[in-house]
Parts: C-alpha cells; structure tokens; sequence
C-alpha cells in the first residue's frame, strides 16, 4: 500500500506529538515529587515519588506558614503547637524537625506531604465504640514529637521529612482516596498527627464538608489552644496513655505525663468520643500499682464509662529483645481495671480472647464479638444494649 | 627462677589474659548492643585504640623507668584488679546510660559508653609489651629480645585465647572466669615482686598480693559474684538459668509464666507466643499442594515445628546450630512447647544450616529460614545468591523457600527497601519465581514451580481444605494484612529501588551493609546519613584513600629528611625512612585485619560455619606469629643491613599475599589446608614487627620506645582496620576487592619504603 506524503504527515504529527507529551509527562513525573501516577478519583494506589525528587520540592519552597507560634526577638520564633514550646532560631527547626523558621517565620514542611497512606480496619486503631467493622482511611507524615523507644512506627517517627518519600496530596486529594475505597473516616495515625497540624487541620474541615467522619490517633502532647481548636471537627480520638508515671514517660518517651493528663481533661469536657489505649510493656509500666492508679485517675477525671484497652506488647524497635506481654500480665491488667470501676476494658492484640470483645457492663451479655480485626456480631442497637438498654459511650451510627 | 624467666612469664600470661578478656568481654558486649557487624567493629576498634594509646603514652617511657620491674608487677597487678571490675561494669553499661536491660543501644550510646568502659583495662594491658621488651633487653642487651617477647606474648595469647574460649568460657561464668584470669596474673605478679630492689617494699608488695590472690581464689569458687552480676544483667526478668555455651551467651528467663530463650542478648523463643512462627510456616507451606519434607533452619523452639507438624509431613529436618540452646528449652520450657523435637517426623541437627545445606542428605518441598536477617557475615551467608542456588539443588520439583525480613506494613524506610529490593533481585538470579508478602515482617516465596499464593482468599482456602486450625494466620487478621493496598505499595517501594541494590553475594556480602543501613534509621543522629552516603559512594573512592595516604606521608617524609638532613650518613636511619617503617607497621596493622576477616568469612562460606575450624585458624595465626617471631629470635646476629633486607622482604611477602589469596579461594582447597591460612598472615606479622623495633632502635632510642611505639601503631593500624574493614569496606568491595585494596594499600607503602633520600649522594641505607 503506497502512503500519501500528506496522509504521512496526517499519521506522524499526532503519533510524535503523542511521544513528545509522554516523554514530557514522563519527565515532570521524574523530576517532580509534586506528580501521582494515579489520579485520587480513580481510588487506586497513588505512586510513591522517588526520595530524591521529594527532597527537592520540599526545599524548593512548597512549603506553608505554620499555625500556632510567635515572634520573639533576633529573628526566634517560639513554636506553640505542642507541649515543648521550642524556640527556633533562624534556619532551625524544632524538635519535631517538620517546623523551619525561615526568615524569622515559622513553615510546616509537611503540609500536604503525607508519606503513609493506608486501608485499615477501625478496630485496628483501635476504636471499639466507633461504627464498628468499617474501615479508615489511613494517612501519615514524617516525625514525631515523642522519641519512644518502642515505637512500632519508627519508620515514620524517628525520619525527618528529607528521609521519607513523601506524596504530593492536598485534602480535597485524601478525602477523594477516602471515599473511592469506602472508607466513610479518615484517620490521621501511625506517627504523631500533632506535627503535621495544618495538614490534619485541613484534612478535617475537607472531611467534614464532603461528609465524612474525621478521627485521629494521638499521643495527646499538644498544647490547649490547637487541640480545642480541632475537637469540634473530630468525630472520636484514639489517644495513647503510655504510662502512669512521669518517670516513664520521660525516660521511655522523652514527654510529659501532665500534658497529656490535662489534654484528657479538655477532650473530655468536649464532649468528643475518645478511647484511651495503654500499651502494656512487661516489666516497664505493668507494675499492677501503677495501672490502679491509671484506672482510678481515669474513673474520677475522665469518667468510668471511657473505654480503655490494654494493648500486646510485641517485640519492636529498641525492644525487640522484649519478650511480648505475657497473657496474665494483660488479663491482670483487665481486672484491675474493672476493680476500680471502669466499665469497658478490653484487651488488644490477642485473637481470640474473651476480653477482645465488648460486653454490656450491666447485664453483662456480649455486644459486639470481636476477634482480632474482625467483627463477627454486632448486636448494639441504636448504640445501646439490645438487652438492658444500657446507653454506649460511642458513635455508632 | 630468674628474672628473665618470671618478667617472660609475665608477658605470655599476659598476653594470654589480654586476648581472654577481649573474648570475655566481646561476648558481654555483644549481648549488650545489636550484634551485627559494626558493633564486633566498635568493641575491637575501641579495645585496639586503647591499647594503642596505652603502648603510646606508658609503654613509649618505659626506658625511663628506674625500675621497670616494679612497674611491670605494678601494671600486672592492675590489669588483674581491672578485668573482673571491667567484666561487671560491663553489664551495669546499660543502667548507667539510663536503658533497660533488654533494650537495644543505639551507636552514639554505644560507642562513648564501650570506650570509657575499656579505657583503662586496655590501657594498661596495651603498656605490657613494651615494659616487658625494655626489661629483656636490660637483661640480655645482646640478644634479640623483642622477637622473645613478641613472641612469647603471642604465643600466650594463642595459647590462652584457645583454652578460654574452648574450655573454660562454657565451664566457668565470665565473673568467675576473670577472678580465675586476675588471680593467675597475682601470682605472676607475686613472682616478679622478688625482684623489687627496696626489702620492705617488697614484702609489703607480697603480703598485699598473697591477700588479693586469696580473694581472687574465693571469687573464682564462688557463685556470688556471677550471681550480682546476672541480676543486673537481667534486670526487671526472673532468670532462670544464664549461661555460655562454646557458641555465645544463653538464658532463660521467665515473665509472668511466659519463658523466654535468648541467645548472645537476641530474643529467641517465648513458650507460647506463635505469631511469627504461624506467619512464617502457614505462608510458606500453602504455597506447596503437598508438602512432604521439609526443611527448618532456626527457630524450631519458637514454635514453628509445632506449626509444621500440623500438616502431613513425612519428615522435617531442623537445624539448630547450638546444642546448648536446645538443652536450655528443655530444661526451662513447658514440655509441650518442645514435644515436637521428640516426634518420629523430626530430626534434629546441631550444625550450621550452611554446612547442611551444602550436604544435605535429602530433598526438601519447603525450605524455611527463621533467622534474624543478614545482620552479620555469618548470617548474610543465608541471604546470598550463592545460598539461594544451592537451596534450589535441595529443592524438589515446586519446592519452594520461604524466609522473612524486617519490614514495615505502613511505610518500610528507604534503607529496608534497599534490602528488600536487593534480596528481590538476588533470589530472583536463583529462582524463576519471586513473591513478596507485605507486613511488618516482609515474607519471600521463592519458588522453583507455579506461581504463589500471595492472596489472603486463596491463602486461607489452603488452610481450610487442608484443615489447619490456627490463632492468628486466619480469617479475622490475614485479610486485613495482606491488601491489594499493602501489596501494591510494596511493589512500588522494591521497583524504586531496584536499580540501587546490588545483588548479595556470598564474596560481596552487600546483605549486612543493608541491614547495618537500617538498623541505623532507627535512631536519630547521623549514623543514619553516614552509612547511607557509604552505600551511595562509588567504589573508587576506597582506592583513592590509599593513594592519598601515600602522597600525604611521602611529604612528611620529605620534610622530616629536611629537618634530619644528613641523619642518613652516619648509619643512623633518618627520620624520613623512620616514619616509612612507622607506616609500614601501622599498614601491616590494618592488612592483618583484612587477612584474618577475609579468610574467616571466605572460610564460612565455602565450608560452613564449624566452631571448632574457626578456633583452629585463630590458632593458626597466632602460631604464625610465634614461628615468624621465634625465626628472628634464632637470628640474634643479624646486621643492621640485613634487617633492613629482611624488613622489605617481608613487606613485598605482605604486599603479594592479598593477591595470591582471592586465586587461593578459586581454586577449591581443601578444608583443612584453608583453615591454615591464617598461618601465613601470622608468619608475615611475627616477622615484621620485631625488624621494625630493630630499625627504629638504630636511632639511638631505646628498646622500650621502639617498641612502645611500633607496638602502639600496629594496634592503631589494627584499630582503624577493625572499624571499617568489617562493617564496611567487605561488604563494598567484596572479598576480591579487598585483597587488591590492602595490595594497593601495601604496595604504597614499599614505595614509600623505597623512595630515595632527598639527597641524592647520601644514600640512607644504613
């Protein structure tokens, strides 16, 4: 078949032009961390930018004001976010390293970049009292404002925003991913939430106008003023009691027990639901006098209906020569618990135990039957017992 | 008894205490930090350093003491108090820096605590040969008496390095063990008091050594001491046996009726707690419609037999490389945990899993690694493509391999993808078919024949048509672990990296590197971005630092010529020839390292880890020092010319043998002619080192500097070697690359040796 010079052309200038615009694409989403292979609408997996290219447009200048600090003299800032109250210098960065004064302003450099980004079951969280057996939609940056040494994410929590390959999303983005894979929450989780604010900040008012539920897991270490302004537009907390004793919270966490102990109390007086989860290592904060203490200060403050789970232990991070908490000891833990008055205690991370599910603290009979992420009944009935009609703390609908 | 016997004594008991300590206290250590490969490279550099700088700054003014036998049953009866102190600091290490016993420490808390703890140990110990050479030559000025001592410290470091590690470290607890080791230097000690000129000096001396000898005595017997010590050790944990076997560091311990098995400080097994032994066998025997034999390589007490033997096995083979491990479970574990060692189904083999592999009697449907990832050298050998290829000749038709690696299920770090992707790569050499599992713990399926089953759906039809029941590979936990999701990112995070790993191989063990890498990222600081920037450096560099070391040095030379000028003429080695003999020595430092760690790791992973071989090649050496210095002792007329004839001789021997030794790996040698190689490099050392103290001695300085000096920069040489041959440079530059390297390295310094004087009708010959 012989081919008209003009019908040559007709057929070469799209199929170059074509080449020419793939081999453009293809180029900006090498160079750029800013590109995702997949569009959020489609719900698939976004692509993950090569380290180096997330690096560069981190220091390009991507990066937002950060909320919650002040001015001080010779060009300081002093950061108000979370319990340390650093103050930066020039050029510096806080604890957390995901905050830069830059010219005498305070910048978040993980605004929009979150480098985790999961599908997970709500009971993983764990929440037990929060639309049981649906699943979150899952998101984390770099970094902590915590330095615990046993952190399961320490992958996360112990990198830097240059040490992570972080995706370029905005919350419009996350809250697309949320909704194409079903998710009807978003949860920031896995590292501290509290360092990337304005990101968990924006991630929520996005939820809450696309009307979605919007949670977070946290350690609590931040300062009243940016927690109370959040709680209005979070459906639940899953929040991290690590210890009993500043003792513990110090040398294991780097933190400070009284914040999180004065945070409790303003989250409870919001009226947010939040579930308290206390991570039992053996022979570091399972000391049965300690957990007493914990349980009462959690009846007389927070209320004996504040759910509380005693989490497995297994060997991670600095630990990971730490045998796993032993059964007995969480089962110890449980009944003292209970002793002290406390009406949901559960036990995590160990399938197939009793104390895995929920039960009706009045009449006793299993509400919800859990078994590790699975929920295999679910009898909780416009969020009460079905039996007694005892009322849940919780949202349920 | 004479003088010249009791001050010789002195230094091969000495000696023999030096090199027992250091294996006493590399075990303590080693269970206090993470045991991979930069931490054997921290202790031995520290220790080196330090007996550096204690030959340096004590030993160097040896010529100035006024009575140096004092001084050497001083230093003896220091080094005696200082061992079992150091031994029991050792285990307080990780309460004074404000860690819980089990804790894992990371590098910047390790490295200033393990310097301050050997300080003063090495420092003394580090001062012994050079008194003691000074003290000789007093004695028999005529004779060649640093080879003497050279070699006798040698030979009782040899000698005493064997007997502890092979007899005494299993029968004795460290604490009791280094009484009994300070308890013999007292005696030595109390020899050499006789020889303290002032009378009542001396038999205060005596008096105070017989009492501390006698304490020494009852430390030894009694329990006590090792008893305070465990309790430390495992503080917060209600021991119930600890232990050392002729491999490492055992115990047991026991939580809230939970007990756990910990071998050198790692977490082996704890009664009851099946997760990852359920992971790893139920994702590894679905992938095999009928599974008959099976192979196990650790973790048979954790377990993961017990999981095993709930499917029709016809037979499974175990290995487990220490017998006293198992002992230890079957003492302290509850019965049922280990029923399954005792099943017809089972045999058990205490051998290395290399070793076994390479002869093993059968073929395998699943093969499983339970072992703690490439960390090491040793255990890198489990992670090669040489390993893999020869698991795929034990592997029946759809056999498969199944081992697992630390990883993340929300977000494995840079450096955990490096390793995954790298292990990606080099199973993908050996084996058509590669699939990985997502999670905390990242799973492989390698596999000769179908595709794998990497569906949670599919995964758990297997187990219910084959009716396994169990706790945590089910239903409720596997759906929600193995997404589409988690899948697809992991497949992402390998391709990123794909093109930055480099394939594991077993004289390329880039596999410990990786880990070191990742170990790293858990802890901030700049360990992190140091390694990372090694792994990222292009090889060449390391060849540079030869180069400039020798351009650096040969300016010196020149300048010290200059300041020297004419030194030459009167037979007196200039200052300049001075410094290239310093260097040469301090170069012969570092390629002993490289010989003995190349040769060692080569040997394992031609023939197998074999305790007993590894303890006949560190004879090896050290009788290759003793031969090479005992051969010069022979030689007590030896004119200065020869010497200096005899030095470049051995230094073109030191240079040649770094590229005799990769053709020696090739060609296939036999094992028990490879277990004397070490030998050679011994030889080369015992040679060299006692014609530098000649050469140096020549300027008119005493025996005790020379050999202060020399001896301080061979440590350091040895001390630099430690640090970065091990954790880095192998791993770089394979085993190959390293021999050409320490050539490279050597070849400088004989030009440095040979460069002609700055004036050229003064030939500095001497």
């Amino acid at each position: 078949m012989s081919l008209s010079r003009r019908r040559f052309l007709e057929l070469a200038c799209p199929l170059a032009g074509g080449a020419a615009a793939g081999w453009l694409l293809l180029r900006r989403f090498r160079g750029s961390g800013g590109a995702i292979a997949s569009d959020p609408r489609s719900g698939g997996v976004p692509r993950l930018p090569r380290l180096e290219a997330s690096k560069r447009a981190m220091m390009d200048g991507s990066v937002t004001e950060a909320m919650h600090y002040e001015e001080l003299s010779g060009g300081r800032v002093r950061c108000k976010l979370c319990f340390r109250e650093c103050i930066i210098g020039e050029g510096g960065r806080g604890f957390c390293e995901n905050r830069e004064n830059r010219q005498g302003k305070l910048y978040t450099l993980v605004f929009n970049r979150p480098c985790a980004l999961q599908i997970d079951p709500i009971e993983k969280e764990p929440l037990y009292h929060f639309l049981p057996a649906t699943t979150i939609f899952c998101v984390s940056t770099a970094s902590c404002n915590y330095r615990c040494r046993f952190c399961q994410n320490w992958h996360l929590s112990y990198s830097g925003p240059e040490d992570v390959s972080a995706y370029d999303l905005t919350a419009a983005d996350i809250v697309q991913y949320a909704k194409r894979n079903g998710c009807p929450t978003i949860s920031h989780t896995y590292a501290e939430p509290t360092v990337h604010y304005e990101y968990l900040l924006a991630v929520a008012r996005e939820a809450r106008k696309e009307g979605l539920r919007f949670i977070y897991h946290t350690n609590l270490g931040i300062r009243p003023e940016p927690l109370e302004e959040i709680l209005p537009l979070v459906s639940a907390l899953s929040i991290d009691l690590k210890g009993f004793h500043q003792d513990y919270y110090g040398r294991m966490c780097n933190a400070n027990l009284a914040t999180v102990l004065e945070n409790l109390k303003i989250v409870r007086r919001s009226g947010t639901h939040f579930e308290l989860v206390n991570l039992v290592l053996p022979t570091q904060n399972d000391d049965p006098g300690q957990v007493e203490e914990m349980c009462t200060w959690i009846r007389d403050n927070l209320g004996a209906d504040t759910p509380l789970h005693f989490s497995r232990f297994h060997p991670t991070h600095r630990f990971r020569e730490l045998p796993a908490t032993p059964i007995k000891t969480l089962e110890r833990c449980c009944d003292i618990a209970q002793e002290a008055g406390l009406s949901f205690v559960s036990i995590g991370n160990v399938p197939g135990h009793r104390a895995n599910s929920t039960y009706c603290p009045d009449c006793g009979k299993r509400l919800i039957h859990r078994e590790h992420f699975a929920v295999l009944e679910n009898r909780v009935k416009e969020g009460s017992c079905p039996d007694c009609g005892r009322k849940l703390p919780g949202v349920w609908s | 008894m004479g003088a010249r016997w009791r001050v010789s004594a002195g230094l091969a008991v000495g000696g023999a205490c030096a090199v027992s300590g250091q294996i006493i206290l590399l075990r303590e250590l080693l269970v206090a930090f993470h045991g991979n490969e930069l931490s054997l490279g921290v202790i031995l550099a520290g220790w080196l350093f330090w007996a550096a700088a204690g030959s340096w700054l004590i030993g160097a003014r040896a010529d100035r003491f006024r009575h140096p036998v004092s001084v050497l049953t001083l230093v003896l009866t220091l080094a005696s108090l200082l061992l079992p102190a150091t031994v029991l600091a050792s285990v307080c290490l990780k309460k004074a820096i404000g860690a819980s016993s089990v804790e894992t420490l990371g590098f910047f808390e390790f490295v200033p605590a393990v310097l301050v703890l050997l300080a003063p140990l090495c420092l003394v110990l580090g001062s012994l040969f050079a008194i003691g050479a000074r003290i000789l030559d007093d004695l028999a000025p005529a004779r060649n008496e640093v080879s003497r001592a050279y070699l006798l410290e040698s030979a009782g470091a040899g000698a005493g390095g064997l007997v502890v590690s092979m007899v005494m470290l299993p029968l004795l607890e460290p604490l009791r063990l280094s009484f009994a080791l300070g308890a013999v230097l007292l005696l030595v000690s109390f020899l050499l008091a006789g020889e303290v000129p002032a009378r009542h000096l001396r038999a205060a001396a005596r008096a105070f050594l017989v009492v501390l000898i006698v304490a020494f005595a009852v430390g030894a017997v009694s329990p006590r001491a090792d008893a305070l010590r465990r309790r430390i050790q495992w503080q917060g944990l209600d021991l119930l046996e600890a232990g050392n076997s002729l491999l490492g560091n055992l115990a047991a311990v026991d939580l809230h009726g939970e007990v756990s098995l910990y071998e050198n400080g790692l977490l082996v097994a704890t009664s009851g707690y099946r997760f990852h032994a359920e992971e790893l066998v139920h994702l590894g025997m679905v992938q095999h419609p009928d599974p008959g034999s099976v192979l196990l390589i650790g973790g048979g007490l954790g377990g993961a037999l017990h999981e095993i033997l709930k499917y029709p096995v016809e037979h499974c083979d175990y290995v487990e490389l220490d017998p006293q491990l198992i002992a230890m479970g079957r003492r302290h574990m509850p019965p049922q945990e280990l029923a399954p060692l005792d099943d017809g189904r089972v045999a058990v083999h205490c051998v290395d899993g290399r070793y076994f592999v390479k002869n093993a009697p059968r073929k395998y449907d699943v093969v499983m690694l339970d072992l703690p990832g490439p960390r090491s050298a040793q255990l890198n050998r489990f992670y090669s493509l040489e390993f893999f290829e020869e698991v795929r000749r034990i592997l029946r038709d759809d056999g498969v391999l199944v081992f697992e690696i630390s990883s993340s299920e929300v977000y494995p770090a840079a450096e955990q993808r490096l390793l995954l992707a790298s292990l990606r790569r080099t199973a993908g050499l050996a084996f058509p078919r590669v699939a990985t599992l997502p999670g905390d713990m990242c799973y492989f399926v390698l596999s000769t024949g179908g595709a794998s089953l990497t569906e949670a759906g599919a995964i758990l039809e297997r187990l219910s048509v084959a009716g396994i029941e169990t706790q945590y590979v089910r239903e409720t936990m596997l759906p929600f672990r193995l997404t589409p999701w988690r899948a697809a990112q992991l497949e992402q995070a390998l391709q990123e990296k794909e093109q930055q790993a480099r394939i594991n191989r077993d004289f390329q063990p880039l596999g410990y590197l990786y880990d070191l890498a990742q170990w790293s990222a858990q802890f901030r600081g700049p360990l992190r971005r140091w390694v990372g920037k090694v792994i990222e450096a292009r090889r060449w560099w390391a060849y540079v630092i030869p180069l400039v070391l020798f351009l650096v040095l040969a300016a010196v030379r020149y300048a010290g010529e200059g300041r020297a000028a004419g030194a030459g003429t009167r037979g007196i080695p200039s200052e300049g020839r001075r410094l290239a003999v310093g260097a040469a020595v301090g170069v012969t430092g570092i390629s002993e390292i490289v010989f003995q760690v190349t040769v060692m790791v080569g040997f394992q992973v031609m023939y197998g880890h074999l305790f007993y071989r590894l303890g006949v090649m560190v004879a090896a050496f050290m009788a290759g020092l003793a031969v090479g210095s005992f051969w010069l002792w022979r030689r007590v007329e030896m004119s200065p010319a020869r010497a200096w004839r005899g030095f470049l001789q051995v230094h073109v021997a030191i240079l040649l043998y770094p590229l005799v030794l990769p053709l020696l790996f090739r060609c296939n040698l036999p094992s028990w002619l490879f277990m004397f190689l070490p030998a050679v490099s011994g030889i080369l050392g015992g040679l060299e080192f006692p014609l530098a103290v000649r050469l140096w001695q020549r300027s008119g300085r005493g025996v005790g500097r020379a050999a202060g000096a020399l001896y301080a920069i061979d440590s350091f040489g040895a001390c630099v070697g430690a640090a970065i041959v091990g954790p880095f440079l192998i791993p770089l530059l394979g085993l190959v690359g390293i021999c050409w390297w320490t050539a490279l390295l050597n070849g400088c310094t004989l030009v440095l040796l040979l460069l002609p004087s700055r004036q050229p009708g003064r030939p500095a010959r001497p």
